[in-house]
């Protein structure tokens, strides 16, 4: 039934239903008003049949939402021939009956590509449908996805002869053509040539590009042509390295070794993936030895390690010692992907007999392509008269030490040069984390403490520092002390500290106070807040929490000017960021409850953060958290009128009033930071009131407010 | 606690051997990447940022002062996000060049080591393409791609050209307990993992919008790029396009990749991909955007089952409304961003010591970090291209199977739908004229 017909149909349908309702609700005063029963409308005289092809178009073109919701999840249920029919929707004037349309004509297309019989019929279906409908990318689309050779008929067809669809088209082609038999391309192929030698400009590129993705060989004398002569050279050469047939192989050479250009390099190496072993070896040792850069020669060492033979051993091992990183790299790469024991043999006796240089560098090698090789290799090697090699040697046995190595380990890290010291203790350190994980914690605990003693670098001293901290023994204390003056270090000490107190809580409260006020008053006192990082955050916040459990009254979060103290309502539906709901709109009362989101009744909570943050984590707390916002609202009183700013961090979006005025909004998609934005504002003295709306998306959902005077410092409130 | 120094022989665990999901012909193997650093230990990496949006500025913001890094250059079709890009790197006393197309960025700073992609979805694949192929490491934000072809290709540019590129799956990275949820799996602490659950919530929707001219800031040519051509529509841009499939995959790709990333990690699937995938679903009655509101799809590996639970009723896990859920015959474990709990059939908590035989995976502190580690010393980062790209798979399997209709059967090592044509178009979306892959 043409599309006129329909709009005819669903038209009469509309004002018959229309005219019900107005009978029904215009009020006559000697008679009730009759409510609507949409059941009885489907079941009574008017009913809608979605029984016929004809009856689902009807449906989905239906003004009730209800209906063409009906409609769409029952169109899988017919075949092919009802395409034809539901097709004329797409170009309706209501975008929610195209839309119901859409969803109908995939259900109807994905049954129908269930069989090659189907799928047949459905893109004659399809075809039929694209000549009488304007908006017809949507069935070129569902075309393409029957993949049949009448599909790739009719979109050329439709490529050559209907310009608004000419991209659509070609792309539904490209999808069809790159995994279809060659055979079946046949005459697309013929079509594709003959309209190559004629298209110009955007369309002879496009049609380049499809020649790529589709690959045929055919169209590489063509594409060769354009390289030399044509104006589209470089697509060319990416398509013809998207083909891959080798007869491109020294026209694409020669247009690299002209233009030095990635993409050829790139067209080039797709090729060569497809010679034969030797052949391919061949280029890849020309390309390493032109001097094109490194960038093709780091390529051409990856291509030699995919068809390598034991002959090409010794050129890769020499490699190893090129004075170019990236190239000994790539070496080091593909000797540990040579796959075969013929060659980690050689390997070994390469390193047996090697330089000093090299002899590193093939210890690494044998290492990364089986462990336990690399393990004796290195250990053959602890002693070598090379300091670099013994250092070689260490690292690699650090890698998974094991305990019989601890003496080697301990003796190394006492002497030799400060690189290999390091080294050596690293893999002392790896065995006193082991120590400790296995519950060996006096050990554990001796070790790292000679660990502090020797080691030359933060970085082992930290690690050690973790350790004592995962013990928390009063015996590290006096290491604490002897370290005072490591500024670099005094977060890991804190976190050492602390876990020490938090372990004499019973035995020894008094040290463990004089402890925590000593961490505060001389390590994080006068650190601010928005300097602070995570690592330190969480310091912070121990801190807080061991200090309070013996009785300690602080609230670093306040000292910074955080917020704390909250009240929050929700979730509410998200709708749009501007939506107003009544917390915003209504005067504050404690008491009231409101209409949430999934029909929930929702009131005001309490929260109080002991985060030294001071982040609200709505997330945690409200349900559901997606697409959502919700209210917090806060009271705090300063002494005399104020002027400040308002630092505000969320996730996501933030709407902020002061007393009811409006200082802040951005509706935003975010992770939150501290002092995100930041507002001036005024407050009176006395009481003022922060009220916050919080928009949330997934994910996170959370925000924290800081108040400043207008030189940055915290400003100071109560509540 | 936690060995700060990334093992070597972690990350070769974790890579397998041979080729890794690209098919039988492939040639390029995956064992290690070609080593190509122009980085010295010393140096700063030198960053350029495709996409200034949400993610690319939370990258941004936390990088502006890290002491590895210099950020170069930002690219945005949106002039007032290249604007607040630039002053927010002058509030920092740093200075930007801003441009709209990544090319250009790339062609004006070759200093440029390495490249943030944190654009909509359907940019991914040639942002990062152009990228590794003009010699860059790439950290590129998931989905790792729109289709799986794409993903396939990215892979392949990858090891051909010997780049470092990390997927943007932070909860690998970030949060050390998903490392240990996934250990205490892979430990048999639960005993043989049976199924695994991610659950979130529904898909928005959306009443109509009219389509409508786009705002003189926003380049919406450059913005569609290789996605079909369609009017500009305010719920698009900025932040909704996760909802329309020209140019996502709804919350399926946008959530879904990192649940699943977990569950692969747990279930020690990192490099392979479901064998059959299907799909039920509900769609919104109106609605602006493509997605249905709730889904459940259930993907079979044959030995283990996972499920996709999107706004159903499932009794997932108390007072939580998404996470990835690993259920053992002894036990189960959850985790999400909040933390993780552990038990065993009878509700009580398990062994979650772990001892020196234990199986121990890949672990780093940060997700940046551990990128920028790998981009000085060549070692496969936390979530390398490969493990990336499988987890992007399962995502867009089931949106194949729920716009088909039907079950479908896959290869996962081959990478396609054996004896199904119509599924097999699916995995791509080719790109409109003049933008090609």
């Amino acid at each position: 039934m043409h599309m006129k017909q329909y709009k005819i149909r669903a038209f009469f349908v509309t004002m018959l239903t229309v005219a019900l309702v107005f009978v029904l609700t215009v009020p006559v005063k000697a008679q009730e008003i009759e409510v609507i029963d949409f059941d009885a409308m489907l079941s009574g005289p008017l009913r809608i049949s979605i029984d016929s092809k004809y009856g689902l178009a009807d449906a989905l073109a239906s003004p009730l939402a209800e209906i063409r919701e009906m409609a769409y999840n029952k169109a899988g249920d017919f075949g092919p021939d009802a395409i034809t029919v539901v097709a004329p929707l797409l170009d309706n004037d209501n975008p929610e009956v195209v839309r119901a349309a859409k969803i109908a004509l995939e259900k109807i297309a994905g049954a129908a590509t269930e069989t090659a019989e189907t799928r047949t019929e459905a893109s004659r279906a399809l075809a039929y449908a694209t000549t009488i409908v304007d908006n017809r990318n949507e069935l070129l689309r569902l075309l393409a996805n029957t993949g049949t050779h009448e599909a790739l008929e009719i979109l050329w067809r439709i490529s050559q002869t209907r310009e608004d669809s000419y991209d659509a088209a070609l792309m539904a082609i490209e999808n069809i053509a790159a995994r279809s038999e060659p055979g079946v391309l046949m005459g697309l192929s013929l079509g594709m040539i003959s309209s190559f030698r004629t298209e110009q400009g955007p369309k002879r590129i496009a049609m380049i590009n499809a020649m790529g993705t589709i690959g045929l060989d055919d169209f590489v004398p063509h594409l060769i042509w354009e390289v030399q002569n044509g104006p589209a050279k470089e697509r060319a050469i990416e398509a013809l390295g998207n083909i891959g047939h080798t007869a491109a192989l020294d026209v694409v050479r020669a247009y690299y070794v002209e233009h030095l250009d990635n993409i050829a390099l790139e067209a080039m190496l797709k090729i060569a993936e497809g010679l034969d072993a030797e052949s391919a070896r061949e280029f890849y040792n020309s390309l390493l030895a032109s001097d094109k850069g490194t960038h093709a020669r780091v390529a051409a060492i990856s291509g030699i390690s995919n068809v390598a033979t034991v002959e090409t051993l010794p050129m890769l091992i020499a490699l190893l010692g090129d004075e170019n990183i990236d190239i000994r790299g790539a070496a080091h790469c593909a000797l540990v992907n040579l796959e075969g024991d013929q060659y980690t043999t050689r390997l070994v006796i390469a390193a047996l007999q090697a330089e000093a240089d090299n002899k590193s560098a093939l210890l690494n090698v044998l290492y990364a392509r089986d462990a336990e090789t690399g393990r004796v290799a290195a250990e053959a090697a602890l002693n070598d008269e090379s300091p670099s090699v013994r250092i070689t040697a260490l690292t690699l046995l650090g890698e998974e030490p094991s305990v019989e190595h601890e003496q080697t380990f301990l003796d190394a890290s006492r002497r030799g040069t400060p690189e290999s010291r390091k080294i050596a203790l690293q893999g002392y350190l790896s065995l006193a984390e082991r120590e400790l994980a296995d519950n060996n914690t006096a050990k554990a605990l001796t070790m790292f403490h000679r660990s502090l003693s020797l080691a030359l670098e933060d970085e082992e001293r930290i690690r050690a520092l973790n350790g004592l901290t995962e013990i928390g023994s009063p015996d590290t204390l006096n290491y604490l002390e002897g370290m005072q003056h490591r500024q670099t270090i005094h977060m890991p000490m804190a976190r050492c500290a602390i876990a020490i107190a938090k372990n004499l809580h019973e035995s020894d409260p008094v040290l463990a106070r004089e402890i925590y006020e000593h961490i505060y008053e001389v390590g994080l006192k006068d650190r601010a807040v928005e300097d602070m990082s995570e690592e330190e955050r969480q310091i912070f916040n121990s801190l807080q929490k061991g200090m309070r459990s013996l009785g300690i009254e602080v609230n670093f979060a306040q000292n910074a000017g955080i917020i704390t103290n909250w009240q929050f309502i929700g979730p509410f539906p998200l709708d749009s960021f501007e939506k107003a709901y009544p917390p915003e709109i209504e005067t504050f009362d404690e008491n009231a409850s409101y209409a949430g989101a999934n029909d929930q009744q929702v009131a005001w909570h309490r929260i109080q953060m002991d985060d030294v943050f001071g982040v609200v984590e709505l997330h945690k707390v409200l349900s559901p958290n997606q697409n959502v916002k919700a209210y917090a609202r806060a009271v705090v009183r300063v002494e005399d009128d104020t002027q400040c700013y308002v630092k505000i961090g969320s996730d996501d979006g933030i709407k902020a009033w002061v007393n009811r005025q409006l200082v802040h909004e951005n509706d935003v998609q975010r992770g939150l930071t501290l002092d995100q934005d930041v507002k001036p504002a005024i407050l009176k003295a006395g009481e003022n009131e922060i009220l916050l709306k919080i928009t949330q998306a997934a994910g996170e959902w959370q925000y924290v407010v800081r108040l400043t005077d207008r030189q940055n410092a915290p400003l100071t409130f109560n509540y | 606690m936690r060995n700060e120094v990334i093992s070597r022989r972690r990350f070769l665990g974790l890579t397998g051997a041979g080729a890794i999901g690209l098919g039988a012909t492939a040639l390029i193997k995956a064992k290690e990447t070609h080593a190509v650093s122009h980085v010295g230990a010393n140096d700063k990496i030198h960053l350029g940022f495709v996409g200034l949006g949400g993610m690319g500025r939370s990258h941004m913001d936390r990088l502006v002062n890290h002491k590895d890094v210099v950020i170069v250059a930002g690219t945005d079709p949106d002039a007032q996000r290249r604007r607040a890009a630039k002053n927010f790197a002058a509030s920092q006393g740093k200075e930007i060049s801003t441009y709209i197309d990544y090319r250009e960025m790339l062609e004006s700073h070759p200093e440029i080591d390495a490249v943030f992609v944190a654009t909509p979805d359907h940019w991914h694949a040639l942002a990062s393409i152009d990228s590794i192929r003009a010699g860059k490491d790439v950290y590129c934000e998931k989905p790792l791609a729109l289709t799986i072809d794409e993903g396939k290709k990215m892979v392949a540019a990858a090891r051909r050209f010997g780049r470092i590129v990390q997927m943007g799956t932070q909860q690998r990275g970030d949060q050390g307990h998903f490392c240990h949820a996934c250990e205490l799996v892979r430990n048999g602490r639960i005993g043989e993992l049976e199924r695994v659950v991610c659950y979130f919530g529904a898909n928005p929707h959306h009443g109509f919008v009219a389509n409508e001219e786009p705002p003189p800031y926003l380049d919406w040519e450059y913005y569609l790029g290789p996605a079909p051509f369609r009017p500009y529509n305010r719920l698009i841009h900025p932040y909704n396009f996760r909802f329309f499939r020209d140019f996502s995959g709804g919350l399926l790709t946008d959530w879904g990749v990192h649940l699943f990333d977990i569950a692969q990690w747990g279930a020690a699937k990192d490099f392979t991909s479901p064998k059959r995938i299907e799909a039920e679903y509900k769609m919104y009655r109106d609605n602006m955007y493509d997605f249905p509101a709730t889904s459940l799809i259930h993907y079979d590996y044959g030995d283990v089952k996972l499920e996709w639970h999107q706004g159903t009723d499932i009794q997932f896990e108390a007072g939580q409304d998404y996470g990835t859920k690993f259920y053992g015959t002894e036990g189960e474990v959850f985790v999400n961003r909040g933390g993780y709990t552990a038990r065993n059939k009878l509700g009580n908590p398990i062994n979650e010591v772990l001892g020196v035989n234990d199986e121990r995976l890949y672990h780093t502190n940060s997700h940046h970090q551990n990128f920028f580690d790998s981009v000085r010393n060549r070692t496969l980062p936390i979530c390398d291209i490969a493990t990336g790209h499988r987890a992007t798979a399962i995502s867009h399997l089931g949106n194949i199977a729920t716009w088909l209709g039907r079950p479908v059967d896959y290869d996962p090592v081959n990478e396609f739908f054996p004896g199904n044509t119509a599924a097999n178009m699916m995995m791509t979306k080719p790109y409109r004229a003049p933008w090609h892959m």
